[in-house]
Order: C-alpha cells, then sequence, then structure tokens
C-alpha cells in the first residue's frame, strides 16, 4: 500500500492537474477513512466520513498549501497521509463534540483522567526515551511485542533487549543502586 | 517472548514511577512522526520523537492510528472518493487553433470587437478627410467673394501697394 502511494505525481496534482487529484483520492481515501475510523472509535460510517473529508478539506485549501508542505525524501506519502487524517479527525472530532449527545461520544474520549495515570515521571537520565517508551507500549498500553516491533520498526528480539535492560535499571533505581550506563 | 512473571514484575516496576504533570501538545512536525513510523529518522530525531511520544498521550494516539490505517485500510470508501474528487474543479486549458489567423478571428467575442475597432478607424479617418475637404472649399468660395487669397507669401510686403499710391 504504501508504495503504490508514491506513483501519484504530486508536482503535476499542486499544480491543479485534476486527474492526479481524482488519482490521489482513490489511492488514498482507504488510508483516510481508516485513520478517521480509528479517531471516531464506534461512530457510524456517516460521520467517519465527514471527519475523513476534512482531510481532503485540509489537502486541496489555499491551494493545496498542506500538500507543498510535504518532503518525498523524509517520509512515505501513505505514512504523511495517514498521521494527517487522523489529526483531522481529532480537530473534527473536537468541534463536533458540544452537539454530540454523551452517549455517543466514545468512551476513550470522554476518559481524560485515565491519561493522568498514564504519564509517569522519569527521573532524568534513568531510562533512554526508547527504554521508557517500550515500556510504556507495553504496560500503559498493553501491546504484545510483535506489535510494538511493527509499531518502532525493529525485530522483536531487539524490543525483549530493550525491555530487559530496562527494568535493570529501574530496578537499581529503586533498590537505591545507580542504575548502569551505556545500555540502549 | 517475555514470561509473564518478567511482565508482572516490569508492570510494578513501571507503575511505581510517580505521575508526571499534565503536558499539552507537543512541537512534532507530521513529516517527523511519518519518519519515525517509517523508521528513517535518524537517532537524534527519533530520541526527540520518542519523547514526545512519551509526554503526549494524543501524539501516541495519533502514530498508533496511522499505522493500523497503513496496515488495514477501509474497504468501502466509494462514497469518500466521490465527495473528494468533486473538491477540485476541473482545469480548464487554454485550447490552441490550428486555423491561422482565421481561427484567431473566429474566437468568441474576438470578431464582434475586431469589428468594432475596424468601424472606429473607418469612421476616423473619413470624418477627418471630409473635414479637410470641406475646409478647402470654404476657402475657395471665401476667396472668390472677396476677391482676396488666403494665405500670403512669405516674401510679399504688405504694405507695398500703399507705398506705390502715395508715390
Amino acid at each position: 500500500m504504501a508504495s503504490a502511494g508514491e506513483e501519484i505525481d504530486l508536482q503535476a496534482l499542486i499544480a491543479g492537474d485534476k486527474r492526479q487529484w481524482d488519482r490521489f483520492c482513490t489511492r488514498y481515501s482507504p488510508v483516510i477513512q481508516g485513520a478517521a475510523r480509528r479517531a471516531l472509535g464506534r461512530a457510524d460510517l456517516e460521520d467517519v466520513q465527514d471527519a475523513a473529508q476534512e482531510t481532503f478539506v485540509r489537502l486541496c485549501r489555499d491551494d493545496f498549501r498542506l500538500l507543498r508542505q510535504f518532503d518525498p525524501r523524509r517520509a512515505k506519502l501513505t505514512t504523511w497521509v495517514a498521521v494527517i487524517a487522523h489529526s483531522a479527525a481529532i480537530d473534527w472530532i473536537r468541534r463536533k463534540r458540544p452537539t454530540t449527545p454523551l452517549e455517543d461520544v466514545g468512551e476513550r474520549h470522554l476518559a481524560v483522567e485515565d491519561r493522568h495515570i498514564e504519564r509517569l515521571l522519569i527521573p532524568a537520565g534513568l531510562l533512554t526515551e526508547r527504554q521508557a517508551l517500550v515500556l510504556k507500549l507495553l504496560y500503559g498500553r498493553e501491546m504484545e511485542v510483535s506489535e510494538i516491533s511493527k509499531l518502532l520498526k525493529v525485530d522483536t528480539q531487539t524490543i525483549r533487549s530493550t525491555h530487559h535492560k530496562a527494568l535493570t535499571r529501574l530496578r537499581a533505581h529503586f533498590d537505591g543502586d545507580k542504575p548502569a550506563s551505556g545500555d540502549v | 517472548m517475555i514470561d509473564s512473571a518478567e511482565k508482572d514484575d516490569g508492570r510494578t516496576l513501571w507503575r511505581r514511577l510517580r505521575p508526571a504533570p499534565s503536558a499539552h501538545g507537543s512541537n512534532i512536525d507530521p513529516l517527523d512522526l511519518a519518519a519515525w513510523l517509517d523508521g528513517t529518522l535518524d537517532e537524534r530525531t527519533r530520541a526527540r520523537v520518542d519523547a514526545a511520544l512519551l509526554a503526549d498521550p494524543d501524539l501516541l494516539e495519533t502514530a498508533l492510528a496511522a499505522r493500523g490505517a497503513i496496515d488495514a485500510p477501509a474497504q468501502d470508501t466509494n462514497r469518500l472518493e466521490v465527495r473528494a474528487r468533486a473538491l477540485v474543479a476541473p482545469q480548464v486549458l487554454p485550447v490552441r487553433s490550428r486555423a491561422g489567423w482565421l481561427g484567431w478571428i473566429a474566437a468568441p467575442r474576438r470578431l464582434q470587437w475586431t469589428a468594432i475597432g475596424a468601424a472606429f478607424v473607418i469612421a476616423g479617418v473619413g470624418g477627418f478627410n471630409l473635414g479637410d475637404t470641406m475646409a478647402q472649399e470654404i476657402q475657395a468660395i471665401a476667396s472668390q467673394q472677396s476677391g482676396f487669397v488666403y494665405g500670403m507669401p512669405l516674401n510679399t510686403d504688405p504694405f507695398a501697394a500703399i507705398d506705390d499710391d502715395e508715390a
């Protein structure tokens, strides 16, 4: 899916080539709607598509200003579009929320207090960002090692190793010992 | 695989860390987050995004949703596709005629404007010529009636006739 997305002639699209825009819509509607679906949770298809449409509106607004910011040397177009689509859908939810009955709002979006529990203060230098992120995904999000490995684009052995080193440091910290240095 | 005893131990240790003050948003460029998901960031930027994902649950949510949408895109997208396509109107391209200058004249409204321009030119030139002819005829009539010829040679002395009479 990701590689197929790079066939769009982005320069022609930005120049106003309608055929390229149509191809873009065909190619990226599934990813954009998928990202909107994840943002909206159990909302009906009409709401999901309204939120997804917001992404397309953003992309072509002000003479494709947002699309002009995309740099193919830094990331894949598919990945960038998915990120933009989720952010646009979240903004759409925030705008719509005051008129949405409470029972229609997904539990995830109401659970503001739970997020405080997720955020933990890690003493400076105790864990690397990657070690802390692995622990957060494992214990904060209850994700499997294979899922984390896919998300972080590293093999599962690296995740296990990072986890083990992080726990060693945490044990040492709570036992009052100085954590070993040089771990990644 | 991480065994359950180690996982329980890890969870306990993780939860012994104190809650951090709430963070509001992170200043991560969507392109950096996309590159993070693609696994193409340099180590320094990757660490910065890792830290932002730790501090900002919304950003982590976006990363997870984007990954999920790429791995399992939606299927029933026909209606969205039609609506999205309608956002950009077909481009109106300039059409080049193969008919040469006749084609140029035949272009919409160009013939009317050309005719109006030509009428102005004809009226202007015709009016000027008519006025010049009339002026010459008026001069001729006036000369005949007064016996006076309009226009005098430059070397003519206007008082020569008076001088001759006195002499």
